[in-house]
């Protein structure tokens, strides 16, 4: 392994559909149509990608449905050949691209394995030799001689991964599909991964599943509309994605909200709220252990007396929040109204697990019933690197076994084996 | 193009392990397995031999027997190869969108697979042939070059149908209408060169029928079964050219679509 040598490089890549008219797979219509100027519409799939990746890195792609990943991945794979500029890829490329691709019902567990091991560019001695290792890995011993159509979905897949993830190809290619199985099986994929990793292969992982990209991939590229809008640090990178993503949505609802992420109004009050690190810097992603503070300053129009602070933290594409909480009836009594702004900062111990979430804050009059003023719902990222759980809430376990300590929080493994 | 053919041989071991898999998992299923695409080509001839020799005045049944189940059989394969050949890429969109591998490969595989049930079919209308009295002496060492025949036609223009197919998804019924219709303009029911006591088409009709590329195919499958040299020369030759019309055509279009025609898929 040099590393001196790129194994994937862009140039100015760019990829453009065509579309003719909606139904001109008809071949009336397209003899009605034969000489006059057809409507056609052109998508600019990907525009100006310059990308190089080095022997051995592992790259994340991310970027909401319809960005270009997939536009990205089929020329990567040499499925598609790009409008402008070049692809180069060195040595040979293995799409893991939806499991179980390839696959054929009537056929028993182990012919497959053989077809699909040579569909993703395996030789056929190189199957022969990796034959046992694959189905160790899959587990499924017992059923090979059984056509796959009786597999359950669990067995089915777990065969898939296990003849994709050893075909040991220079640049792997995996899209959306490291949550595969059970827990203990996605823990023995992650393995094997490393494993992949270790060996100097290099590896792209397409995905819109954030949770498991800052954990395997160091560095990552955000795609928007087809342009490459992000390359760096994963961390970052996703940060980036969340600030494309609230903008795309503010573009929608702008006629909702007035100015972009402009405070609103509701009754008297108008509420701005700033996410920052305890050094008092705005961010927009926060690692799960560390705290993030809600900075809030409300102006008023009108008086109000003892105003309560609510606050609400939820998963963004999930309909209940993760957390609220108020402040106490008369707990606090200042007076606030014209010329005499509040302000106040809110502290919090962030146990939240990767994701994106939307923090918003509301104030009330001192009875809780009238809302005089919110803030818009900003949006954050919780990344959870070295955060050994998934879920919403990282409640830290500790797990002993026989009176000895195995997993304690923090992410230390405690012993292993 | 020679880049084509190169990728093409050098995933040949792919071809033959999907042309085994769908050989496979055609006939799994089923208890009789491979006797089905052998008995029903076998039974369409014998019935059509039945029914066109009572309806003709009979008393043909001896020659007219073997002589329509040669035709059957080599129809029959173009026929089945053909259809699935000819939407083999659309077909295959789950794979062919993801993964790269030549696309020639595709439409190669049906007529591949078709290949061990034609050569058994071959073997009965032989069996049957000499059981009638006929026989086709060494003629029948032209079986192979038969089958070759066969297979080129039926990969050629599957091939460039199948890619016709991805951009207008008509072609299906085009080639379903095609083959009805060319089941009559290939020599598999009537002759084409009359003998004692048999009525032959007019000579005014059999140049259209000789310059269609299947009546080749199965003349010189019938050559090779029972020794019928009628118009075989001009029949076959015409075949050959049509094989390499397409064969240029075929390696034209895919060098120039093949990376781009997945986008439509």
């Amino acid at each position: 392994m040099t590393g001196s040598e790129n194994a994937v490089s862009l140039t100015a890549v760019g990829k453009r559909y065509v579309q003719t008219e909606q139904r001109d797979e008809t071949l009336l219509r397209r003899l009605s149509t034969v000489g006059r100027r057809k409507k056609t519409t052109e998508l600019w799939a990907l525009r100006d990608i310059d990308l190089s990746i080095a022997q051995g890195e592992t790259i994340g792609v991310i970027g909401r449905n319809g960005s270009g990943k997939t536009t990205l991945l089929r020329m990567l794979s040499g499925v598609s050949a790009p409008t402008t500029g070049t692809v180069r890829v060195v040595g040979r490329v293995a799409p893991l691209i939806g499991i179980g691709v390839g696959f054929n019902a009537e056929l028993t567990g182990r012919e497959n394995v053989f077809t699909n091991g040579r569909l993703l560019g395996m030789s056929e001695a190189r199957i022969r030799r990796d034959y046992d290792a694959i189905v160790d890995f899959s587990e499924i011993e017992g059923f090979l001689d059984t056509p796959v159509k009786f597999y359950s979905s669990g067995m089915f897949l777990r065969l898939a991964f296990a003849v994709a993830i050893h075909t040991d190809p220079d640049v792997l290619v995996l899209d959306e599909i490291l949550a595969v199985g059970d827990l203990a099986f996605q823990l023995k994929c992650m393995d094997k991964m490393r494993e992949i990793q270790a060996a100097g292969t290099t590896i792209i992982i397409v995905t819109h599943n954030l949770h498991t990209l800052d954990r395997t991939a160091p560095r990552a590229v955000l795609l928007s509309r087809g342009r490459m809008v992000y390359d760096g640090p994963t961390e970052q990178a996703i940060g980036r994605m969340h600030e494309v993503m609230q903008a795309e949505s503010r573009d929608r609802s702008s006629l909702a909200l007035q100015e972009g992420s402009g405070p609103t109004f509701v009754g008297g009050a108008e509420v701005v709220l700033d996410l920052v690190d305890t050094n008092g810097t705005r961010q927009r992603t926060f690692a799960t252990g560390d705290d993030i503070v809600l900075r809030v300053e409300a102006s008023f129009d009108t008086e109000v007396r003892g105003p309560l602070l609510g606050i609400m933290l939820a998963p963004i594409g999930l309909g209940s929040p993760a957390y609220t909480t108020f402040t106490t009836p008369g707990a606090y009594d200042g007076v606030h109204g014209p010329g005499r702004p509040l302000e106040a900062e809110i502290t919090l111990d962030n146990r939240l697990l990767a994701g994106g979430y939307t923090a918003t804050v509301a104030l009330h009059d001192s009875d809780g019933k009238t809302m005089v003023g919110t803030t818009p719902a900003e949006s954050f990222y919780v990344t959870s690197v070295g955060v050994h759980a998934t879920g919403l809430v990282d409640l830290q376990a500790v797990i002993s076994i026989e009176g000895r300590v195995i997993e304690a929080p923090q992410g230390q493994r405690l012993t292993r084996g | 193009m020679r880049a084509l053919l190169k990728d093409f041989w050098a995933h040949r071991d792919l071809l033959s392990m999907l042309a085994k898999q769908d050989y496979r998992s055609r006939y799994r299923s089923a208890s009789l397995g491979l006797a089905w695409s052998v008995f029903l080509p076998l039974l369409q001839g014998v019935v059509i031999a039945v029914v066109f020799s009572r309806l003709t005045g009979g008393g043909l049944t001896k020659v007219y027997v073997p002589y329509v189940i040669c035709g059957v059989t080599a129809f029959s394969f173009l026929s089945s190869s053909l259809t699935a050949s000819s939407t083999s890429i659309v077909d295959s969109a789950a794979i062919a969108g993801r993964i790269y591998f030549p696309r020639l490969v595709l439409p190669t595989i049906t007529p591949t697979a078709n290949l061990p049930g034609l050569l058994i079919s071959l073997g009965m209308a032989l069996v049957i042939t000499l059981l009638t009295g006929g026989g086709p002496g060494w003629w029948v060492l032209l079986a192979p070059v038969a089958v070759l025949l066969a297979w080129s036609l039926a990969i050629t223009a599957g091939a460039l149908l199948s890619m016709l197919h991805v951009y207008s998804r008509d072609i299906r019924y085009i080639v379903q209408a095609g083959l009805l219709v060319l089941f009559y303009a290939t020599p598999i029911i009537y002759f084409l060169r009359g003998s004692s006591g048999i009525r032959a088409l007019p000579h005014s009709i059999v140049p259209y029928i000789v310059a269609n590329p299947a009546t080749g195919v199965v003349q010189l499958v019938r050559l090779a079964v029972t020794g019928d040299t009628a118009y075989v020369g001009p029949a076959v030759a015409v075949t050959v050219g049509w094989v390499v019309v397409l064969f240029v055509l075929v390696l034209t279009v895919y060098a120039r679509l093949e990376r781009v025609a997945c986008d439509r898929l």
